[in-house]
């Protein structure tokens, strides 16, 4: 008896963990998704050399996002970070048009190793409060989602500095984690 | 593929090169030594805090290490520099108006940049034809070398060419039934192998007779004892 209730209590106190890796083009905003959710507050960023990580805690799921640099030189490290991924967060800047087709294969890369292949995959479209900047369909064609199969995928437009979209981002992250184990 | 390599390898000394001029060892804003980002457009070297500032205004940033740069990249930075940077965006500018911001100071640095680039209150239009190109990236490219690690390669096969030709000489020099003192090496690098060895058994026997003399030859006899 005693043995149950002490299960019982060690399944509420249980918190559920997700490992998730943001990656994405040098100056997508990683770093700043990354420090807003921890933080709460838009902090100005160097380039990432290497990698940061923080546990936000988001709806009773503690997830440790992993933010590794992106510049190109540094790219072919990404990945030594894949192993026990659950979650990829692609991030996106949505105003850089000359470079959405590198993102694209870059995505593409990433997502055709083996240790990815059961990770969902959540992509920002991030600073969506610039001008002229593309949309999420826009984004979605231009990264070839639909062609995706075998995969749980989602954009979501965001804005960094002051935080639209990112809290939806890990909300469709946990909700989805959450149908798997089903 | 191996071109592809030599041509960022080279680039890489390009900008190493660039680098240590006088005007781009220190920062473009706030003069800071030894900057390790380079700013697009501007073609200008910053340091790790102007470059996060820079970014704040979504200008592009390229770390010198852990980025590739485009001939057409390394175009701008061949031409430009902090050096025309200066004479373009402060041309109206003197140090009593507005003094370089210090080193880690963001607020400054931030307006100052403000200044400079957005609002561009100290810039001056020039004519393209004001700016001579210096040097076409494709000369500097021929012009530049490759480091060292092809040539310590090339040396490696020569040396093997070496060995293979001093070897094709002693076999002669033996059949010549002629003294002449082997090197410890060739001798060394002999004896190891195994593969051979029903082959160089009557060089051994030869090599025998020739380390007589040799005052190691009481050491190459204990090393036959113990095979």
């Amino acid at each position: 008896m005693g043995k149950a209730i002490s299960k019982l209590f060690r399944k509420m106190g249980k918190k559920k963990e997700m490992r998730i890796l943001m990656l994405g083009l040098d100056a997508a905003g990683k770093t700043t998704i990354l420090y807003k959710l921890k933080l709460g507050q838009s902090v100005t960023t160097i380039p990432t050399v290497g990698f940061n990580v923080e546990t936000v805690q988001y709806k009773k799921i503690k997830f440790n996002v992993w933010d590794v640099g992106g510049q190109d030189k540094i790219r072919p490290l990404w990945r030594h970070y894949f192993t026990g991924t659950q979650g990829l967060i692609y991030v996106i800047d949505s105003n850089d048009r000359a470079r959405i087709d590198e993102a694209k294969s870059e995505l593409h890369k990433i997502l055709g190793d083996r240790e990815m292949s059961d990770a969902l995959l959540l992509v920002f479209a991030n600073k969506q409060d610039l001008p002229n900047v593309m949309t999420p369909a826009e984004i979605t064609e231009k990264l070839e989602l639909h062609k995706l199969r075998d995969r749980n995928w989602f954009v979501q437009p965001s804005c960094a500095t002051n935080g639209e979209g990112l809290f939806d981002g890990l909300n469709w992250l946990s909700s989805n984690i959450k149908k798997k184990k089903k | 593929m191996q071109d592809k390599r030599d041509n960022i390898r080279k680039s890489t000394i390009i900008l190493k090169k660039l680098m240590k001029k006088p005007e781009n060892s220190v920062c473009a804003n706030c003069q800071e030594l030894g900057p390790q980002y380079v700013c697009f457009p501007y073609a200008t070297f910053v340091c790790t805090i102007c470059s996060g500032i820079h970014r704040h205004f979504s200008h592009r940033i390229k770390g010198v290490g852990v980025s590739t740069f485009s001939s057409e990249e390394l175009n701008q930075l061949i031409q430009g520099g902090n050096g025309v940077d200066k004479i373009k965006y402060l041309a109206n500018w003197t140090e009593e108006k507005f003094p370089f911001p210090k080193a880690g100071d963001r607020k400054k640095i931030e307006q100052f940049i403000q200044l400079k680039y957005i609002e561009k209150l100290w810039y001056k239009n020039f004519e393209e034809d004001d700016f001579p190109p210096i040097q076409k990236v494709e000369d500097v490219m021929k012009t530049t070398d490759l480091p060292k690690i092809i040539i310590i390669e090339k040396k490696k096969k020569n040396n093997q060419k070496k060995e293979n030709n001093q070897n094709n000489q002693n076999k002669e020099n033996k059949e010549n039934k002629m003294l002449i003192d082997l090197d410890h090496e060739v001798i060394i690098q002999k004896t190891p192998k195994i593969e051979n060895e029903k082959i160089e058994k009557n060089e051994k026997i030869e090599n025998e007779k020739i380390l007589k003399k040799d005052p190691f030859s009481a050491i190459w006899e204990n090393l036959e004892n113990d095979k």
